[in-house]
């Protein structure tokens, strides 16, 4: 695993932490399985993408925030782990 | 049901039945396998039922559905449950109390049984292989279901078989449901929604079922994908799904889509819409009284607001029926037969049943509800009942108190809200932690967490509802939050006369009204319109925005009063809230209502009372206007100028959030002032003087204008250098932090076409004229003429002659969202002005505002699609949802001469039209 994914996978992480109250999850934590529902998926890519909870350098304006959201979205209800998000944010077209 | 699902076995043994999604893919099982199944299950009914109910999980696959169709026909009782159901967990419930021993679920279930109910998996409850047949003489048995309850804990509703069959036959009917349907149910079937629109439709009708063990937005997609003709979903589903439909080019088998479980804004309504190209139709019913009624399939235009007609056979009763509203009361064909342990059917009068909602019928019988049953809280279409959770939080020894409640949030979803007292030594973390431990489901666990000094009690020892959803409306953004210190608004000392008087209930008024008495502090509104003096009293919301319908409902009738005149009484404190206004010739600065109201209010006070200006005024005005109006009252009297800066969506938030700023005539002003804000607004910015705070308010909105006028001017310059405007300003704001481009776009709206000039005429009075704020002005004034001179360069460059052209003009209102009729500082007009007898024919559309308004402005008013007819052009300036729904490139093909000239203010119709052959799309910054 490379810095920047780790990076990426542990910001992901906190916000998933931050949205259930409680620590981080770990790269290979189901935010589901720990205590997400659908409003909370929400909020979780609500502050990745609008409150900066990523590294600016993975929103880009040009992508356009939306794309990555439903990426974000679709990915979350088949594998809702930081490191299958993360996956999904590195993986988008750029 | 046993006997139809044997029919669809003889007629069509090989066909689809049940089609689930499981994480491993789909799971298909035929009639004959369903029927075969259900048999060797109705075969042991008997024995499994002997010693009460059976509670089925309900995972969604074939197995579940034959386990309650087999046992519910063979005559035993069957309690439906999701899976990972904190009802099974939690012994204080009902559930355990209904005489259950067995659990029936999945094979690879999580879910632990206590003692002494035993798990058996749908497999085991199946005679075995050869031995199946059918039992007879026994009547069939009753499905029973979780409701929320009206008070206290959830309750058991008991549903007779034939009423869930019954049921299924009334959807069949309602959505023309055959054989060769494919229903798709993105929700429980646990649930009455599931359960009789899916389940029960599909047995009755033939069609096919499938299923979601798992709710996942790409099974979802891929049902659509597959052949689904009918969806049935929460608003929540369609709000999960709404961002996905943009890169889809819509599922020609789906038919219909339903939406059911709460409340559809038309907003989503109309995006689904779009994207599905296929109407959302909304249904309302309870687990009570099932179906009530639909949203028929006509084709007409749908009030945004009615929740249907009456479903077949049902009949509605309104009481006391009057113009706003009254109490709901069914009589369905399905109404259910009585809650479990309970000695009687909780029915109404007539016979029928109270369902708690407030509504209103119209002339069409349309249904519309007023005010929904707040005693749950909607959570994503599954209702939590919110002193069930309460009695689990304070279980747990770190509370001391708590309450329980809903709010929507800007997206109109309802979150679960839990305002705490912690013992020393607590944390929000370890609630959540016990809430988890206690195996309450995620969406149980309340979303936002208060942590509180003491919780606010009213005069009769009841905890102050709106005291405390007011305080908590400060942090919406945050899931937990630690608000000790200023969050609960102390009650402090309340003058001989404690009243405050809000003077205008508009957008400003309303929400600060509310958030003052809210805070404790018994408010009058005084409002002119009688229209919405009649929607505040009867507890209406004017305009959504979060928080204001659930501080409205709770707020006790002394606490917020409205009338249409000041009181006699002096107030302790008036604050002015009327609108100010721009001449749209002159430019220059309109304060009559402000003038008016003043001289009223120095009518009504005494000496001692606080006048508040929140209007927004040209510098110098309370000076100079205000103040001597007052002088006569009380010498000196005691005047503040405290200006209004939130925005929509967040206002009850951005108020407790937000430095208030605050100037006085005198520092005793300032004093109170402060005090009375301090209620809504801990964080508080004191001027030196009336006119800086003045400034303050018309400064922030003239930089908003500078900011978009730059954005604009880029595109102009752009434009001129044949350079894609859009593309640098994505580039510039593209990974370097520095600037923040606005893309352009006309710049409309009351306040920042009129602030700039409010703060140019008062520098100019003064002797300066600002030439940037007048620059930016006048770039963003220039947004509509650069549209016509697109929109002509467009017709010229397809060798047309605009003298001889049709030009539709839609959205003639300011703008789209939320809707509304008023055409003041409407980009229509300014492209009327300029096209008016340049072109052949300039028709005029617009959902909301009237033909002879459309006229007045300078076009001619037509129809939708006899505007389009035969038209060179088109412009779009307005985002209203229906546009999109409506102007599609179909419609264009046929109806307007090709290529067609569109242009499109706000990339509405990107989607369809952006790219598609027989049309030119023009939008701003493009070239």
């Amino acid at each position: 695993m490379t810095d920047q994914s780790s990076d990426l996978c542990s910001a992901i992480g906190t916000v998933m932490g931050q949205v259930l109250a409680r620590a981080p999850l770990a790269a290979d934590e189901d935010f589901f399985d720990c205590g997400g529902d659908s409003l909370r998926a929400i909020e979780v890519l609500q502050r990745l993408l609008r409150e900066r909870g990523l590294p600016d350098e993975f929103v880009s304006q040009t992508r356009g925030v939306e794309e990555l959201e439903s990426a974000l979205l679709e990915a979350i209800f088949e594998d809702a782990s930081p490191a299958a998000l993360a996956e999904v944010v590195r993986c988008s077209p750029n | 049901m046993l006997a139809e699902l044997g029919l669809r076995s003889e007629r069509s043994p090989d066909a689809v039945a049940v089609r689930a999604g499981t994480s491993a893919g789909w799971a298909e099982t035929t009639w004959a396998e369903l029927h075969r199944d259900a048999l060797s299950v109705a075969s042991r009914a008997h024995e499994l039922s002997r010693r009460g109910p059976v509670v089925v999980i309900v995972d969604g696959t074939a197995a579940s559905v034959a386990t309650i169709l087999g046992l519910a026909s063979a005559g035993a009782d069957v309690l439906l449950i999701e899976e990972k159901s904190s009802y099974l967990a939690d012994q204080g419930l009902a559930i355990h109390h209904v005489g259950a021993r067995i659990v029936v679920g999945p094979a690879s279930g999580v879910d632990d049984v206590p003692a002494p109910l035993t798990r058996l998996t749908y497999g085991e409850c199946r005679a075995p292989s050869g031995t199946a047949r059918l039992p007879s003489g026994p009547p069939a048995g009753e499905i029973l279901q979780l409701t929320s309850g009206s008070t206290g804990e959830p309750r058991v509703a008991r549903q007779p078989l034939r009423n869930v069959r019954h049921g299924g036959r009334v959807y069949q009917q309602v959505f023309g449901l055959t054989e060769t349907d494919v229903i798709l149910a993105a929700v429980p079937l646990a649930h009455s929604f599931g359960l009789i629109g899916g389940l029960a439709a599909s047995v009755v009708s033939g069609a096919s079922l499938w299923t979601l063990s798992r709710f996942s937005i790409r099974q979802v997609l891929a049902g659509l994908r597959d052949g689904a003709t009918t969806l049935l979903g929460t608003p929540l589903v369609y709000r999960l799904l709404a961002p996905m439909l943009r890169s889809e080019s819509g599922f020609p088998a789906l038919r219909t889509a339903v939406s059911s479980g709460g409340p559809l804004s038309l907003e989503l309504a109309a995006e689904v819409g779009v994207g599905l190209s296929s109407t959302v139709r909304q249904i309302y019913g309870s687990t009570e009284a099932g179906l009530i009624a639909y949203q028929p399939d006509t084709g007409e235009p749908w009030p945004p607001d009615a929740v249907g007609v009456a479903a077949p056979g049902v009949r509605l009763h309104i009481e006391p029926d009057t113009a706003v509203g009254g109490q709901l009361f069914v009589r369905t064909p399905t109404l259910f037969s009585g809650y479990l342990g309970a000695p009687s059917p909780a029915r109404g009068d007539h016979d029928s049943y109270a369902t708690g909602d407030l509504a209103r019928i119209d002339d069409h019988g349309r249904l519309f509800l007023t005010g929904r049953k707040d005693t749950f809280v909607n959570v994503g279409g599954r209702k939590v009942n919110p002193r069930r959770i309460e009695r689990i939080l304070a279980e747990y020894q770190g509370v001391r108190d708590v309450f329980v409640y809903g709010m929507a949030a800007p997206d109109q979803e309802q979150r679960l809200h839990a305002a705490v007292v912690l013992e020393p030594g607590a944390s929000i973390e370890d609630i959540v932690e016990f809430c988890r431990s206690r195996r309450l489901a995620p969406y149980e666990v309340p979303h936002h967490l208060h942590a509180m000094d003491s919780l606010p009690h009213t005069g009769m020892g009841k905890i102050d509802q709106p005291r405390v959803i007011a305080s908590a409306a400060g942090d919406s953004g945050i899931t937990t939050h630690h608000e000790r210190g200023s969050a609960v608004p102390h009650p402090g000392r309340q003058a001989a006369s404690d009243r405050v008087v809000v003077l205008g209930l508009g957008y400003v008024g309303l929400t600060l009204a509310l958030a003052l008495a809210a805070a404790g502090l018994p408010v009058t509104g005084v409002e002119v319109n009688p229209r919405a003096r009649e929607a505040l009293a009867a507890r209406r919301p004017t305009f959504f925005e979060p928080g204001v319908a659930e501080l409205l409902r709770s707020l006790p009738p002394e606490r917020f009063t409205v009338t249409g005149r000041l009181p006699g009484t002096p107030p302790s404190a008036v604050i002015i809230c009327v609108g100010t206004a721009v001449d749209p010739d002159t430019k220059r600065p309109d304060l009559r209502h402000l003038e008016v109201a003043a001289a009223q209010v120095a009518g009504h006070i005494a000496a001692d009372t606080l006048v508040v200006v929140r209007s927004t005024v040209p510098v110098g005005t309370c000076r100079r206007l205000v103040y001597p109006l007052l002088r006569g009252r009380a010498d000196p009297p005691a005047l503040a100028f405290c200006p209004e800066r939130t925005i929509q969506g967040r206002a009850l938030a951005e108020l407790a959030s937000l430095p208030q700023v605050i100037g006085g005539f005198d520092e005793s002003s300032v004093a109170r002032a402060g005090e009375l804000f301090a209620r809504v607004a801990a964080d508080q910015v004191v001027m030196s003087s009336l006119e800086a705070a003045e400034m303050v308010k018309l400064v922030c909105n003239a930089h908003t204008d500078l900011i978009y006028g730059f954005g604009n001017e880029v595109a102009l310059m752009a434009d001129a250098l044949a350079v894609p405007g859009n593309e640098v300003i994505a580039a510039a704001n593209l990974r370097y932090p520095r600037p923040d481009l606005s893309r352009p776009g006309f710049v409309g709206g009351s306040c920042l076409v009129k602030d700039p000039y409010l703060l140019m005429h008062a520098a100019e009075e003064a002797g300066y004229r600002p030439p940037m704020v007048a620059a930016a002005r006048a770039v963003n004034e220039r947004i509509p003429r650069l549209v016509v001179d697109l929109v002509l360069k467009g017709l010229a460059g397809q060798g047309r002659l605009a003298a001889d052209a049709k030009v539709l003009v839609c959205g003639i209102a300011y703008k789209g969202r939320p809707e509304t009729d008023d055409v003041r500082g409407a980009a229509s007009l300014q492209v009327a002005e300029a096209l008016r007898g340049r072109v052949a024919v300039l028709a005029g559309h617009d959902f909301h505002v009237a033909d002879g308004r459309i006229a007045d402005a300078g076009f001619r008013p037509m129809g939708l699609a006899e505007g389009m007819d035969g038209a060179d052009a088109l412009v779009l300036l307005v985002d209203h949802p229906r546009y999109r729904q409506e102007i599609r490139v179909e419609a264009i093909r046929s109806l307007m001469r090709l290529p067609a000239l569109v242009f499109d203010m706000w990339g509405e119709l990107a989607v369809g039209l952006a790219g598609a052959d027989d049309v030119e799309y023009l939008r701003l910054g493009r070239g």
